[in-house]
């Protein structure tokens, strides 16, 4: 049997050769890295948007800034599958295309000046690429809403302790920005008091938890719904900056803890990845259909292995404060590597621990009753195994779910939404408490509060975004009717539009439509980024066979499987919602109306590559 | 060996430093750029023909405004991607 411990150091392994080998081809052959060529930082220094970073401070922020929620819930629920399918991904995903895709937007934007990719696209495929783009943007923001909208509030149904201490570190948020921003404390100071602040919401979410506290999940809807509105109406300095900034402690201080802890539990020949490998080419995990492992993984697994929104950051951030073109290997590649580091340790950890996480959720729902009991019965009947009583018929349950590989591809999915996804930090806790003894409940916290505040940074940008999008969306009811313009470009109610219907999108629970949605529009975009880079490759490095090869096979796979992820989607789960009536009707055809436009804007993408591939090369 | 192994561990938290001090300023500053655009087109509105303030104090505080200028330059040729900036900067995944 495999350890947790050992994929974690074939991760360093790979990525490292690969850094090494892969990453340096691209950087010398295909990009052409010069140290001596000026970068945008330079060339166009302002001391506001365009100034040299370190190397290492700028691939901190970089993997800080494109490592949300959804590197860790999509490996989460690939795992219908097996682990070695979502592993494979990872890995294949990442240094097959992820880190092609990162890193050559960001060197493609800097040689277009620090441009975002969209604008490039437009540059190199004409007028109508950027608008597709923008129409990505936009359409991807309601789905993003409701997806983590949900899974915010399933997280903290199931863990309330997490829900109290994700509000509070909300009020210290504002409290550690007044310390930071606008008190003698500044800086460090005001850093120390939000760690001891962090510790503190830990603290009460474990009292609160301990003393009976629980909220609905609607309840937790509404509470988002209010908290999405308002922190993305506010001024960044009161809320999302310092939010961030202690975000990015929790983030790194998760990432230590768990790669040391199952590398440990290797050591001591613990961390025995007990669940499936495979369960089969066939798991019910997208719409709890039986779902193709390929093309159908994309929809699943997204961050962590390619992710569109990775071009927006590395060309509309990054790129424009890199110190030197050889940086941007480290960077841009080096930052998705780590991703992909994060989402083996996920795995691994769920694989290795999820039994026992798994076990807990059973009980806990069986205790309470309901659709999750019922639903535990259904399986307990399929597999032949006596009734959930306590904790030990609950854990005997999960070890036969997950020694019959196909029944764990038929339900896991279905069983750890059921669950409300709490099998993800209670792993990890699981883990932490067997690698060095901390307390359960704390680390159950702590992993909740880890990936909570990430959905919940996310939540409120796009709520942002949204509004300055649908603000944009206004402008032509300008001309015809200033008062109606005046309404819907009020930041309030732009803001309150979006959230309202992602929302309603989250409360029909129908999470398993609604995350192969958003992570489809997320992989659309990182199609288009992958053209729009092989376009440069090939066009305007003219690159060597070799090189265009490494660029254009990605770009085109990864074309074809997400275009035949989104048709069979399109064919095979959204008719079914539509057919059950209801919620789920309505779900479905909102849903399937999104996911074909992008489909549509896809394939109009493909026609304009192809004719810009055609088009006779253009200089520099 | 150690002044070796001093050293790297001084760039290591000199690093990690200066990862949090941009990841705790990052909006800030977006902001912050947003309001010298505003700034500057409150000074210097007379010359695209919004009214405030006075030419003559326009004229004065020009030599002034190089920076705000350039910087304002620059941003409205980026105008037609703002879109694309603000969702680099919002970070979606």
């Amino acid at each position: 049997m495999v350890q947790a411990g050992l994929l974690v150091v074939a991760a360093l392994i790979i990525y490292a050769l690969f850094y090494f080998t892969h990453g340096r081809y691209l950087q010398n052959k295909v990009v052409r890295a010069d140290p001596r060529r000026e970068t945008p930082a330079y060339k166009l220094y302002d001391g506001v948007d365009y100034v040299p970073a370190n190397k290492y401070v700028l691939y901190g922020h970089h993997f800080a800034s494109i490592a949300g929620a959804g590197p860790i819930v999509g490996p989460a629920i690939a795992l219908g599958w097996g682990w070695l399918p979502s592993l494979f991904w990872v890995w294949f995903g990442n240094v097959f295309v992820g880190v092609v895709h990162d890193y050559l937007a960001l060197m493609a934007s800097v040689r277009y000046d620090g441009r975002t990719i969209g604008w490039i696209a437009g540059r190199l495929m004409g007028r109508r690429a950027f608008v597709a783009f923008n129409a990505y943007i936009w359409f991807s923001l309601l789905l993003v809403v409701a997806a983590f909208g949900f899974i915010i509030a399933s997280l903290f149904t199931a863990t309330p302790g997490a829900g109290v201490a994700g509000i509070l570190l909300i009020l210290f948020a504002v409290v550690t920005g007044i310390l930071i921003y606008r008190t003698p404390l500044g800086f460090k100071g005001g850093t120390v008091v939000g760690w001891l602040l962090i510790i503190l919401a830990i603290a009460a979410g474990y009292y609160t938890q301990a003393a009976g506290f629980a909220l609905p999940f609607d309840a937790w809807l509404w509470i988002l719904l209010v908290y999405a509105i308002i922190a993305a109406s506010i001024p960044v300095w009161v809320l999302l900056q310092p939010r961030d900034y202690m975000n990015a402690y929790i983030l790194w201080a998760s990432l230590a803890i768990g790669g040391v802890a199952l590398i440990w539990l290797a050591l001591r020949g613990e961390g025995l990845l007990t669940w499936p490998a495979v369960t089969g080419f066939f798991a019910n995990v997208v719409g709890g259909q039986p779902s193709p492992f390929w093309p159908a993984v994309p929809l699943v697994i997204a961050c962590g292995a390619l992710s569109g929104f990775h071009s927006l950051v590395g060309s509309g951030t990054s790129s424009k404060q890199l110190d030197n073109e050889l940086h941007g290997l480290l960077v841009g590649y080096g930052g998705m590597v780590t991703e992909g580091f994060l989402s083996t340790m996920i795995i691994g950890v769920m694989a290795s621990y999820g039994t026992l996480a798994l076990a807990d959720s059973v009980f806990k729902a069986v205790s309470a009753g309901g659709s999750a009991a019922d639903l535990v019965s259904e399986i307990a009947s399929a597999l032949g195994v006596g009734a959930v009583t306590d904790k030990a018929s609950a854990l005997k349950f999960v070890e036969t779910l997950a020694s019959n590989p196909a029944a764990f591809g038929s339900f896991y999915a279905g069983l750890a939404n059921a669950l409300k996804w709490s099998v993800i930090p209670l792993s990890y806790a699981y883990a932490t408490n067997a690698a060095f003894g901390l307390d359960l409940t704390v680390m159950t916290i702590f992993a909740t509060l880890w990936i909570t505040a990430f959905a919940l940074t996310t939540l409120d940008t796009a709520t942002r975004l949204g509004r300055y999008a649908w603000q944009e969306l206004m402008e032509p009811l300008k001309s015809v009717s200033g008062g109606l313009y005046r309404v819907l470009s009020n930041k309030w109610i732009a803001s309150i539009i979006l959230a309202v219907l992602g929302m309603l999108l989250a409360a029909t629970r129908q999470f398993l439509i609604i995350w192969p949605a958003f992570a489809g529009m997320n992989q659309l975009l990182s199609s288009l980024a992958l053209m729009t880079v092989a376009v440069w490759v090939y066009k305007v490095q003219r690159a060597s066979a070799l090189g265009n090869a490494l660029v254009i096979a990605p770009a085109i796979f990864m074309w074809i499987t997400v275009t035949l992820a989104l048709l069979w989607y399109e064919s095979v789960v959204i008719p079914p919602m539509i057919a059950a009536g209801g919620t789920s009707a309505l779900t479905g055809a909102v849903v399937g109306v999104v996911t074909a436009v992008g489909v549509a804007l896809n394939i109009a993408i493909f026609i304009l590559w192809i004719t810009a591939m055609r088009r006779p090369a253009e200089s520099g | 060996m150690l002044n070796r192994l001093w050293d790297v561990a001084r760039r290591f938290t000199g690093s990690l430093l200066g990862m949090l001090k941009m990841r705790s300023v990052e909006y800030l500053e977006a902001e912050l750029r947003e309001l010298e655009n505003v700034f500057a087109l409150l000074v210097l509105g007379s010359f695209i023909g919004l009214p405030s303030p006075p030419l003559p104090i326009s004229l004065r505080l020009l030599p002034h405004l190089g920076r705000e200028l350039l910087v304002a330059t620059r941003i409205s040729e980026r105008l037609d991607d703002m879109l694309g900036e603000m969702a680099g900067l919002f970070e979606i995944s």
